[in-house]
């Protein structure tokens, strides 16, 4: 910036040089006239009304000229009465050219138009995140080489972040220890509203669809919410850019395990008119997955996803919508369908599944239909002063079906049928204030969230549902500010939320009960960051207090379910989880040598919910069954984080990364069941761009996950926790630019290439079956820019 | 600009209020749900029966099953209907009728502990394939004593698979539907 301020200067020196050459050349009269007028005003952004500082102005004909302020102001004295050309310059900016005739001093305000101006994204605006918190991010670049896999597949290579899988295509992310409710997804500024608290419920997001994906771990944003026990994961859209351009992107993803296809194909489009958008759709196909030994029957997967965006910039404001369309069909594992206590002692005591069918891509009962709908469309307006007003309004439509194996003719009836419906608006105002002479700023974000939800179950399943029909109408207001000094940065944040629950809850005797609740829940944090001044120390720190209210299953839940083999009741006393959350995030650098970044949290929640066994298992029709309970207690939880990078040659780099997770139960003094074990990876990537093709790479990763010792002794497990286990893939590719424009990648990716027979303690088919066996993945993607 | 965030949050209250309606859901109807399944107990040859169930009337949860105690006469042979039953509904679900429509796909199992508690056991019905399904069969009470008389109905059972067709679960797989422990007693 500085050097072409510089280049800036020459270039008027020597347009200087030039006019005078020529007025040397023709003599021009000197009228007699009055030269003490001035031109003064402010250079702005036109779209965000930002100063655009250190701007040229320069008069043509007296070249006159000026270079504007840090804050876009300019001053031009003794100007002469006559007509002048005026040309406002900024780099990234089409220059301004305006006619004036000057008979006295003139002061007003030049827009220009930012060539780089974005669109849809949604955290690019002043306040991020609090600081304090440890946040990974996937970029486009690290996703096309995962291109194929679902959310918690991407994010499991993340130190601290693990996967709670229901066979091999359903997975749910974990944060340090915490999953479900206790994490916000928000997908292009919209926190996702679905049936989450189920464990064999998987995110309805699409990564094919994201630019990138964040993970935050500490102390998280408070716009979308107060439950962010765990953490949040952040996906955002494809960015729109205003200037005109075409960008085309065609991917094909062949697998060997399960002899899967997946192709997606996007297209993002920008125009002069200040307008842009995006399209983009993906079809994914898989049949039977294999383990080493044997066919897993009925884990076949079809996904079919739609999403597209635009964007309207004018002058102080602008518009953008976004919709996703994510509908997915998956086979539950045919030998983790179980009867009783019986049954399931009959599959575990069997060392292979027991139902083993030939290879199918058919996928029949039982089985699960998730179709979700996202929608928003969303406002901002400019104000001056860096001052930003945004509305967005959004809703969504969640329809989830599970289907069992029935009685006459039933199977193709769903088993379960339930419609989410919800509505959000947020309105948000954010603000910059410069404190003192120095660049220190002070940025807030205050705003108000409505939510109106609603739960319909189809009674045509013919089966009493899991949970019952509810209202839940929320309000909530938040602030959060953060104040950036020289090397340290300070923010703070709280929130409310006011919510009210309506449940139509039928009792055993089929009579309609009306439970009501109004929960108040609140967040507040508070954090800081400091970075050493050739940045290659920075220190985080943060804590955060969140609560999450009880959701419907754990309040409601009455029956069996036979995804568990296990009888559930909810508890409707169940009072909001509190927790309280310290993390700490060091990061250090030396040159591009070595890069280390260690996070360390520990976490108290009261009241936490979790379900424990009662002491007898319930006699039904069926047989016996374990029966359980939502109790609460005080947990804690505490771990640590470490991630290596070294680049020890430009041509090779070396990663590694370690977690560890404690989590206890304080009224028990005994372990949370299901906590991640410890983990330990490392790999090497060589990367080499040679004349004909670019960004070859090679490498590989060696996994080794330590076997779960640390298990809660009074609640019982169906099969003890299994073995450590590792794991190594590598993968290879490179692109190749057909021309300036055009360029095709390949690559290719090998997964558990040693056809390690193991099975992972937070997959809750590990009772069944081994994992999958060896996994090739072949990629191809062409890009036109 | 407070007016826009004024206006704005009152039209998004009312967006949001509009969206919900207020009509009262309605109950389930398990079609499904067994709540009563049935032994009737006939001596071979004999005029008079003796019917002994199992009843979870409300389904799993809230009021207790009831089991009865099966009490026969020792060293008999008895011919025996098994039925079973919805009773949640008016008039109540038969249940039977289904399993026999789905006979293929359904086999009954009664074990007895000690092993010998019933003997010379027999299946008397069939299904479209030959195999037996278990809605009918016929045994021998042994010398008076007391035990347990185990039934229990496997959905989509390995029929083929060796000595299922001897009324031995070891390897019928399947998943269980029923599975009922009657205390017994030969007098």
């Amino acid at each position: 910036m500085h050097l072409q301020k510089i280049g800036c200067k020459f270039a008027i020196m020597l347009h200087k040089i030039l006019w005078v050459m020529l007025l040397c050349v023709a003599p021009v009269a000197v009228q007699a006239q009055s030269c003490e007028w001035s031109i003064s005003g402010k250079v702005i952004d036109e779209h965000d009304q930002s100063a655009l500082s250190y701007s040229n102005i320069i008069l043509l004909e007296t070249n006159q000229y000026a270079v504007a302020d840090s804050n876009g102001y300019f001053i031009i004295r003794q100007v002469c009465s006559g007509k002048y050309t005026l040309i406002v310059e900024h780099i990234g900016c089409t220059p301004d050219t305006v006619t004036l005739d000057v008979n006295s001093s003139i002061t007003r305000n030049f827009y220009l138009e930012h060539h780089e101006e974005e669109l849809a994204g949604i955290i690019t605006t002043a306040v991020k995140y609090t600081s304090g918190l440890s946040s990974h991010e996937v970029d486009s670049k690290e996703l096309e080489k995962l291109e194929g896999k679902n959310l918690g597949q991407i994010l499991n290579g993340i130190a601290g972040v693990n996967q709670l899988k229901t066979g091999a295509n359903i997975s749910k992310p974990i944060i340090h220890g915490l999953y479900g409710d206790r994490i916000l997804l928000v997908e292009n500024g919209v926190r996702l509203e679905s049936q989450n608290w189920g464990t064999e419920h998987a995110p309805e997001i699409d990564p094919l669809a994201a630019q990138s994906i964040s993970v935050i771990k500490g102390a998280a944003t408070l716009e979308y919410g107060t439950e962010s026990l765990g953490g949040m994961v952040v996906i955002q859209p494809p960015v729109l850019k205003k200037q005109p351009h075409l960008n085309v992107d065609i991917s094909l993803v062949g697998q060997t395990n399960g002899k899967g296809i997946t192709t997606a194909a996007k297209i993002q489009q920008g125009f002069k008119k200040q307008a842009a958008y995006y399209l983009q759709g993906t079809f994914k196909k898989l049949g039977d997955q294999q383990a080493p030994d044997y066919n897993l029957s009925n884990t076949g997967l079809q996904e079919t996803n739609l999403s597209a965006g635009f964007g309207w910039m004018k002058r102080g404001w602008d518009l953008s919508g976004h919709y996703a369309l994510y509908s997915q069909k998956a086979g539950i594992f045919r030998s983790a369908h179980i009867g009783n206590l019986t049954d399931l002692n009959n599959a575990i005591q069997s060392d292979t599944p027991l139902i083993v069918l030939p290879f199918t891509y058919d996928i029949i009962a039982p089985k699960q239909h998730n179709t979700h709908h996202l929608a928003k469309v969303q406002l901002r307006k400019y104000f001056s002063k860096q001052r930003t007003l945004h509305i967005a309004y959004s809703a969504q439509h969640n329809r989830r079906q599970e289907y069992d194996i029935r009685r006459g003719g039933r199977s193709d009836i769903a088993s379960l049928d339930m419609r989410l419906f919800t509505n959000n608006v947020l309105t948000t105002f954010q603000r910059t204030h410069s404190i003192g002479k120095k660049s220190h700023l002070l940025e807030g974000k205050s705003g108000i969230h409505f939510t109106a939800k609603q739960n319909r179950n189809d009674a045509a399943t013919g089966v009493k549902p899991l949970i019952p029909d509810y209202y839940q109408y929320g309000i909530g207001f938040f602030d959060m500010e953060q104040l950036k000094l020289r090397s340290f940065t300070l923010d703070w944040g709280a929130r409310y939320d006011y919510t009210r629950m309506l449940a139509y809850v039928f009792d055993n005797n089929n009579r309609l009960q009306t439970p009501t609740y109004n929960f108040h829940t609140y967040a507040i944090s508070l954090g800081g960051s400091w970075t050493s001044r050739q940045q290659e120390v920075q220190l985080q720190s943060g804590i955060a207090v969140n609560s999450r209210f009880p959701n419907a299953s754990e309040l409601f839940s009455n029956g069996l379910h036979h995804g568990i083999a296990a009888i559930e009741f909810g508890e409707p006393d169940l009072r909001p989880e509190k927790g309280i959350k310290w993390t700490t995030t060091l990061l250090a650098q030396y040159k591009k040598f070595i890069q280390a970044e260690v996070t360390a949290y520990i976490s108290t929640i009261y009241d936490f919910i979790y379900l424990a066994p009662l002491p007898e298992p319930i006699l039904t029709i069926r047989g016996a069954f374990p029966a359980f309970r939502y109790y609460q207690t005080d947990a804690q939880l505490a771990g640590l984080d470490m991630t290596l990078k070294s680049t020890p040659a430009k041509w090779l780099s070396l990663y590694g990364r370690y977690s560890i997770l404690r989590g206890k139960n304080k009224s028990t003094d005994e372990y949370l069941i299901y906590m991640p074990a410890d983990n330990i990876a490392g790999g090497f990537e060589w990367q080499q761009d040679f004349s004909a093709v670019k960004n070859v790479f090679f490498g590989m990763e060696y996994k080794y996950t330590f076997e779960q010792k640390k298990l809660p002794i009074s609640i019982p497990d169906f099969k003890a926790a299994p073995g450590d286990y590792h794991l190594l893939g590598a993968s290879a590719g490179f692109t190749y630019p057909v021309n300036d424009k055009n360029s095709i990648s390949f690559s290719v990716s090998g997964e558990n290439i040693t056809n390690s027979r193991y099975r992972e303690y937070l997959n809750r088919f590990r009772y069944y079956a081994d994992e999958t066996a060896w996994n090739l993945t072949f990629r191809i993607k062409y890009s036109f820019q | 600009m407070k007016k826009t965030l004024i206006y704005g949050s009152a039209l998004s209250m009312l967006l949001l209020l509009n969206g919900c309606k207020k009509d009262n859901p309605t109950p389930v109807n398990e079609e499904e749900l067994i709540t009563t399944v049935q032994l009737i107990f006939q001596e071979e040859g004999g005029m008079s029966s003796d019917t002994f169930s199992f009843k979870d009337i409300d389904g799993v949860g809230g009021i207790a099953a009831v089991t009865d105690s099966i009490i026969l006469k020792k060293d008999i042979r008895y011919i025996v209907q098994t039925r079973v039953l919805n009773e949640t509904t008016s008039p109540a679900d038969n249940i039977t009728e289904e399993i026999l429509e789905e006979g293929t796909e359904h086999q009954f199992f009664y074990q007895s502990t000690p092993a010998d508690f019933i003997n010379n056991f027999e299946y008397l019905d069939e299904d479209d394939n030959g195999f037996p399904i278990g809605l009918e069969f016929g045994c021998n009470t042994k010398n008076a004593a007391t035990g347990t008389l185990r039934v229990t109905l496997r959905h989509e059972p390995v029929k083929d698979a060796a000595n299922v067709i001897n009324n031995d679960i070891t390897n019928a797989n399947g998943e269980t539907d029923i599975e009922i422990d009657f205390p017994a007693r030969w007098y």
